[in-house]
């Protein structure tokens, strides 16, 4: 498939060599014409010197017959733009755009750019999975709602949880307990009688505001 | 609560935010106070903000308000919640588009315009309802109009 690109920074240069190798067409948009060279010396002429925020820039790309457009620029404003030209303008399927706070990725959602990719949050999370500190993992927002998360707690070995049913959790009304899985890796659905165990990690639903209640419960 | 104060606010005057005080900014807000309505002007630059003519600021017609327009925390200290009109008049386009989006998705404000000079995205974005105005368009219209006159 043909995929236009936005941006030839780091983000985009690595995106457009995955697709080049994954044996797909694409064209890469950066306004900078010394990092356009620069990647075209690496993936061949596959760049276009101009502004991604513009049609007529979109269109030199080959925006008209392109599957995906994704938006790499280190602008949430440009992104935003780029990907609603491509999608009103050129009826492009699907769009993506990088975008760096909360706020803005809450209004990319809401004007229909199919994948935000909050990249501040990702870093975060990456950073609180790698520390080995207790403390929740925000997995997911759940879709629909505005304030239910999907989230991981790890059972600390001197946690009050450690060898209690869940029954006997005093948990935050709402919460849903919905795997449990074993230091050993092993995934389990979990009932009433489930006891936990240190080094487990829980993954439940609840709301965002008893985040830290539930934390409390469990570590 | 707000920070802004509507007691003596005439009929049919508006409380407008204009986000961006470069010259368009201060000049549109300078017009807009004149015209009797109550004006907060938000830009990231406090030397920008001293650009705006300083009696409608003492006066509190005109409120300026040190924030970065792309921020929902800084929109809501600037009570975008009881506005009536907003303009996003910044020199970027993008920005513009962002914020005035904001405005309208964030926090379902009525009448959001912004300033966007180039054509394809002025086309987009009046295609999705904001009210888009160019300003070299305009200056151009205006140079063009004056020049059959003579």
């Amino acid at each position: 498939m043909h995929v236009v690109i936005i941006g030839a920074g780091l983000v985009g240069s690595s995106v457009a060599g995955w697709l080049i190798a994954a044996g797909h067409e694409i064209a890469v948009i950066d306004r900078d014409a010394d990092r356009c060279a620069a990647m075209e010396n690496e993936l061949g002429s596959v760049t276009v010197t101009g502004d991604g925020t513009e049609g007529e820039v979109l269109a030199r790309a080959g925006a008209a017959r392109a599957e995906a457009v994704i938006a790499t620029s280190g602008s949430d404003a440009d992104n935003m733009v780029a990907c609603q030209l491509a999608r009103r303008q050129f009826n492009v399927a699907l769009t993506a755009g990088l975008v760096k706070s909360d706020d803005h990725a809450r209004l990319f959602n809401l004007l229909g750019i199919d994948a935000p990719i909050n990249i501040v949050e990702l870093i975060t999370r990456r950073i609180q999975e790698a520390l080995p500190i207790e403390g929740v993992v925000r997995l997911m927002d759940i879709p629909g709602s505005n304030s239910s998360v999907m989230v991981t707690i790890r059972v600390l070995p001197g946690s009050a949880a450690v060898g209690r049913r869940v029954r006997d959790l005093t948990l935050p009304v709402g919460t849903l307990i919905s795997l449990v899985i074993g230091r050993d890796g092993t995934a389990a659905i979990p009932n009433e009688n489930t006891a936990l165990s240190p080094e487990d990690h829980v993954v439940a639903v609840t709301n965002i505001d008893d985040l830290d209640r539930l934390r409390d419960t469990l570590t | 609560m707000t920070l802004f104060d509507y007691s003596s606010l005439a009929p049919g005057a508006k409380r407008v935010i204009v986000v961006g005080c470069g010259g368009l900014g201060s000049v549109l807000a300078g017009e807009l106070a004149e015209a009797g309505h109550r004006v907060r002007v938000m830009d990231r630059d406090r030397a920008a903000l001293d650009t705006l003519p300083p009696g409608p600021v003492s006066d509190g017609v005109i409120t300026p308000v040190l924030g970065d327009g792309t921020s929902e925390a800084d929109l809501l200290r600037a009570s975008i919640r009881d506005v009536d009109l907003f303009i996003a008049a910044t020199g970027s386009d993008s920005t513009n588009a962002l914020v005035a989006q904001m405005a309208q998705y964030l926090f379902d404000v009525q009448t959001a315009v912004c300033r966007i000079d180039e054509p394809s995205r002025k086309l987009l974005y009046e295609g999705l309802g904001l009210v888009a105005i160019s300003a070299t368009g305009l200056a151009s219209e205006a140079i063009m109009t004056a020049t059959k006159g003579e």
